[in-house]
């Protein structure tokens, strides 16, 4: 179905703001049909690009032509053919507007006819399985269903090419695999071109194509295949991330910035710097936290519910989620920011309810935003944050030079914070989080919208702090890739708590639950997807590969090449189950409910 | 056709907002009305109850003719009664008395000799208005005072030499009883439609251009004007339905008369809503976040607007570049109406230049919304 014209072609494209070019000479064509994907780190340029090609944003330079309309002349033609979904988890989507009135107000902005907008609307309700929600105010939805909503909101008139802005971004892993599904729905059914971006380069797989974005360049485009293959040697070419291909691409054209982010002192855990008496001299008889059925509530909403988990010294323990499961919130309270409803905790021994004073001696916070001074270089935000925590003049030098050593922020000393790539900017938040030489350190998602060369040495800093130093981290992220990172993982959802154990662990419970996956690769893999489907209902369409569950490999192998038959050519595999599907089957076997649309999606709706 | 359909959704849209949106709905109805009450009761010009003090050194029946005079008059209020100058000095210093009135001992003596006497009567100048009022009022009483020793004089020794002398008889046209209400609720009424419609509209356009979904707006196919009129049209409506209550309160509550036209001075707030709205229109497209379109509104609206109203004092006392700087709002044409209407009993024919220059306002301002507000921005 794919069709070699181009429907989007970027010639040349440039855009500065105030301080730095955002998009710095940027050329893209994308074929009629394709899902394609723009991937990169926070400030790459990725909104940049797509905001022009809405016609919402003057380019300084070059064009973008969508189905031959150039963008920059006829702006409004444009925008009939298109549909555009801002970024930010539904942000843009009016709390005080139910779902119905959303549907209607985008339909009426469009002046889409009343006909036309009755059949639209019954196809995305179903698509998006929002029609028992389709009364309720945005403000009462979930962040996935949100996020359906925003892209409902962007289909309404059905248009030929979708543009998304970071539609995945915090999003749990069942409705991030709802919104994958859709979108492979709508490219196979309709053949609408899709053009998003992505801050999760592991989602690299699920496109045709891709691009990788880095200060408003592209590194490289291609599909993923293509390009793990032109940056690694043939052998290794299967086990390669995309996120590697993105590190040794990024570090290939390095400017002088990045050359000296990439010299990182490995912080020897030298006497000085050991936090506590203790800690080294043997391990505390009790955990480093212990919860105990702590709960927040906020008026009708639970934030946390009977969350109970105990994190031993010297741990890294990682929260993962989507956002608005209940991990700041927990981080909060356990930092002792906020006051638990009901339930206890302890931290080193303290209770989080009545010794707050004592916990934030105790340990280093580092908040989801950035809650530095901007006006003040990094030695005086460290001195200053060293002088709140009341450490006295000699010290308060002393650790400033230590922590700075100990980050790597030498040659960043005396820039203003405000001037700081945004992964450096991590980096000396995490410095004024240990400045005062904290036994547990909170992690607020440190590494959200970090590069990936970045967020690769954020982690080796926090497993050197905690590995070397015996500090006990607890980290949240909602990039399921970095579960490799800890030592053990506790999985939140909805304020509850779904798993809990080492990586491994969690995958072999999901294994359990839903079977191995099986990958089959194939050229024609839309051909493979519909042959396979009735066999397989609950497959998914994975960029070019066909994922399916089952319990029988071996069995099911047989069964899916009698399926294809010789008409449809394909390669079958065994693979790792990825963090996501591992997350999202284990939210499944908790929830304890298949999902109801599951059947029907498969089935087919409408248009 | 297409283009009322778009008008309507984006109404619709904004409609729902604001009536789901409890601060919202505070903010265009709750805010208005408190402003109100409390600039109504608490700006009051008349002079009352002025807190007196008076050093009586004279001590006889004269001295205390003339302190029952104060006393009676209703304007004064005796505080102190002393017989040491010093003292009203502490009580002024202290605020306790606001006006001082010192009788010279031998006042009566000098009276009856038929000599001159004067009385010293100090004001507390800390506010000049009320204290040339209260001077005023202490003038008018000492004069009342001699008058009526001379009618008493003339009456004990009749002969022929009585002189007839000329008096001023003042006539107060439009607010005969100088009740300071009826000049200030009319124009409270007018500050609070030039304050409130813009603070509400100054802030939709900022609030969707930080949730991002300005974007919604951006991508789809619909002009400036229709979304501008779109956003216009409910909120002029929501600060024209709080005109009504505001006009009720200053009906029913300060108790202010209406003489002239209902119907100009409605058609007049809805011009005049419609104006301001806009002008917060014009604001919220021109910055990016709700806080400077609040602090724009304040400077750009409210101060000119307080100033060069006419509200505190006429546009004919102000010079040359404030009467043209009061040309640029709507503000003191709507006050001239509003008082107008309320004072002199305008009718619609009387109201007629007013309107039209509201209306040309209005347009004006709308006019302004819609060609600055940029469907795709330069950065």
């Amino acid at each position: 179905m794919t069709d070699p014209r181009p429907i989007i072609e970027v010639r040349g494209l440039f855009k500065r703001y105030r301080r730095a070019p955002a998009v710095d000479g940027v050329s893209l064509t994308i074929a009629s049909g394709e899902i394609f994907g723009l991937l990169g780190p926070d400030g790459a340029g990725k909104s940049t690009v797509l905001q022009i090609a809405a016609g919402v944003l003057l380019p300084d330079r070059g064009q973008v032509l969508i189905d031959g309309i150039d963008v920059r002349r006829d702006p409004e033609a444009v925008k009939r053919r298109i549909g555009y979904m801002p970024q930010g988890l539904g942000l843009s989507l009016y709390d005080d507007l139910t779902v119905d009135e959303h549907l209607r107000f985008f339909a009426e902005l469009r002046g889409i006819p009343e006909q036309q907008f009755r059949e639209h609307r019954r196809t995305l309700l179903d698509i998006m399985r929002l029609g028992p929600a389709a009364g309720r105010l945005a403000r009462h939805l979930s962040g996935g269903m949100r996020q359906k909503l925003g892209l409902a909101s962007a289909l309404i008139h059905l248009p030929d090419v979708l543009l998304l802005d970071e539609p995945t971004t915090g999003v749990d892993p069942l409705s991030r695999r709802d919104f994958w599904q859709i979108i492979d729905r709508l490219s196979r059914t309709r053949g609408i071109t899709v053009l998003l971006t992505t801050p999760y380069l592991d989602e690299a797989e699920r496109c045709h194509r891709v691009a990788l974005m880095h200060r408003g360049r592209i590194l490289a485009a291609g599909s993923p295949d293509e390009l793990k293959a032109a940056a690694t040697t043939v052998a290794e070419s299967d086990r390669v991330r995309i996120e590697d291909v993105f590190v040794a691409l990024m570090s290939r054209g390095a400017g002088p910035a990045d050359a000296s982010a990439r010299v990182l002192p490995t912080p020897a855990p030298s006497p000085a710097a050991v936090p506590g008496p203790s800690l080294l001299a043997g391990t505390p008889p009790e955990p480093a936290i212990r919860v105990e059925a702590l709960t927040k509530r906020f008026g009708a909403l639970t934030a946390v519910n009977e969350v109970s988990f105990e994190v031993s010294s010297g741990e890294i323990f990682g929260f993962l989620g989507p956002n608005g499961a209940g991990k700041t919130t927990t981080i909060k309270m356990l930092a002792g920011l906020l006051r638990p409803t009901s339930g206890r905790g302890w931290v080193v021994g303290y209770d989080v309810s009545g010794q707050v004073d004592a916990i934030k001696h105790t340990v280093g916070y580092m908040s989801q935003r950035f809650s530095l001074y901007g006006d003040l270089t990094v030695r005086e935000n460290l001195l200053f944050a060293a002088r709140i925590y009341g450490l006295g003049r000699h010290q308060t030098l002393e650790r400033e030079r230590t922590t700075v050593d100990a980050v790597g922020l030498g040659e960043w000393r005396h820039v203003l914070a405000r001037d700081l790539p945004l992964g450096i900017r991590q980096r000396l938040a995490l410095a004024a989080a240990i400045v005062h030489e904290p036994r547990v350190l909170f992690l607020d998602e440190p590494t959200a919208g970090v590069d990936p060369l970045a967020r690769s040495q954020f982690w080796e800093l926090i497993g050197a702090l905690s590995h070397g130093q015996g500090v006990t981290v607890l980290v949240s992220t909602h990039y399921m890739d970095e579960a490799e990172h800890c030592d053990r993982l506790l999985f939140m959802h909805d304020g509850h708590i779904v798993s809990i154990g080492r990586a491994d662990e969690l995958r072999r419970r999901a294994v359990a639950a839903r079977g191995t996956v099986l990958e089959v690769a194939s050229a024609r893999f839309r051909e493979a997807a519909a042959a396979l489907e009735p066999i397989f209902p609950d497959l998914m369409l994975v960029g070019r590969r066909v994922h399916v569950f089952s319990r029988h490999p071996a069995g099911d192998q047989r069964r899916i090449e009698a399926a294809l038959g010789a008409a449809v050519p394909g390669s079958i595999r065994e693979i790792r189950m990825s963090m996501d599907d591992v997350f999202a089957t284990l939210i499944e076997r908790h929830v304890d409910v298949v999902p109801a649309g599951a059947a029907s999606l498969a089935a087919g709706t409408g248009a | 056709m297409g283009s009322l359909r778009r008008v309507r959704a984006v109404m619709h849209k904004e409609l729902a907002v604001l009536l789901r949106d409890r601060f919202y709905l505070l903010m265009a109805i709750g805010f208005p009305l408190v402003t109100m009450l409390l600039m109504g009761y608490g700006m009051n010009y008349d002079v009352r109850n002025v807190p007196l003090g008076i050093a009586d050194l004279d001590g006889t029946a004269d001295s205390r003719a003339l302190t029952a005079a104060f006393t009676a008059s209703g304007y004064f209020r005796l505080v102190t009664v002393t017989r040491r100058p010093r003292t009203l000095d502490d009580e002024m210093a202290a605020g306790r008395i606001r006006a001082a009135i010192e009788i010279p001992s031998g006042m009566a003596r000098a009276l009856a000799a038929g000599r001159v006497a004067a009385v010293l009567v100090a004001v507390d100048g800390s506010f000049p208005l009320r204290a040339d009022i209260a001077r005023g009022y202490a003038e008018a009483i000492v004069a009342r005072f001699n008058q009526d020793r001379l009618a008493t004089a003339v009456l004990r020794v009749p002969t022929e030499a009585a002189v007839p002398s000329l008096t001023v008889e003042s006539r107060i046209w439009f607010n005969p009883t100088l009740d300071s209400n009826n000049f200030i609720v009319p124009g409270l009424l007018v500050i609070n439609l030039l304050m409130w419609p813009p603070v509400l509209t100054s802030l939709t356009v900022t609030r969707e251009k930080e949730s991002g979904a300005i974007l919604n707006v951006q991508t789809a196919p619909i002009a400036g004007w229709e979304y501008m009129l779109g956003k216009l049209i409910p909120y002029a409506g929501i600060s024209f339905l709080s005109y009504w209550l505001l006009l009720a309160c200053a009906v029913g509550l300060f108790h202010v008369r209406m003489l002239g036209s209902l119907v100009a001075l409605s058609l007049g707030a809805l011009l005049f809503v419609t104006a301001t709205g806009a002008i917060g229109l014009v604001i919220s497209v021109l910055v990016r976040t709700q806080v400077a379109a609040l602090l724009a509104t304040v400077v750009v609206v409210m101060v000119p607007g307080m100033e060069y109203s006419g509200f505190a004092e006429p546009i004919s006392t102000l010079d040359a570049s404030g009467r043209l700087m009061s040309h640029f709002f709507p503000a003191a044409d709507f006050m001239f109406l509003a008082r107008g209407v309320f004072l002199k009993g305008f009718g619609l024919a009387a109201s007629a230049d007013s309107l039209m220059r509201l209306a040309a306002y209005a347009a004006a301002a709308v006019l302004a919304a819609t060609l600055a507000f940029r469907k795709r921005r330069k950065r």
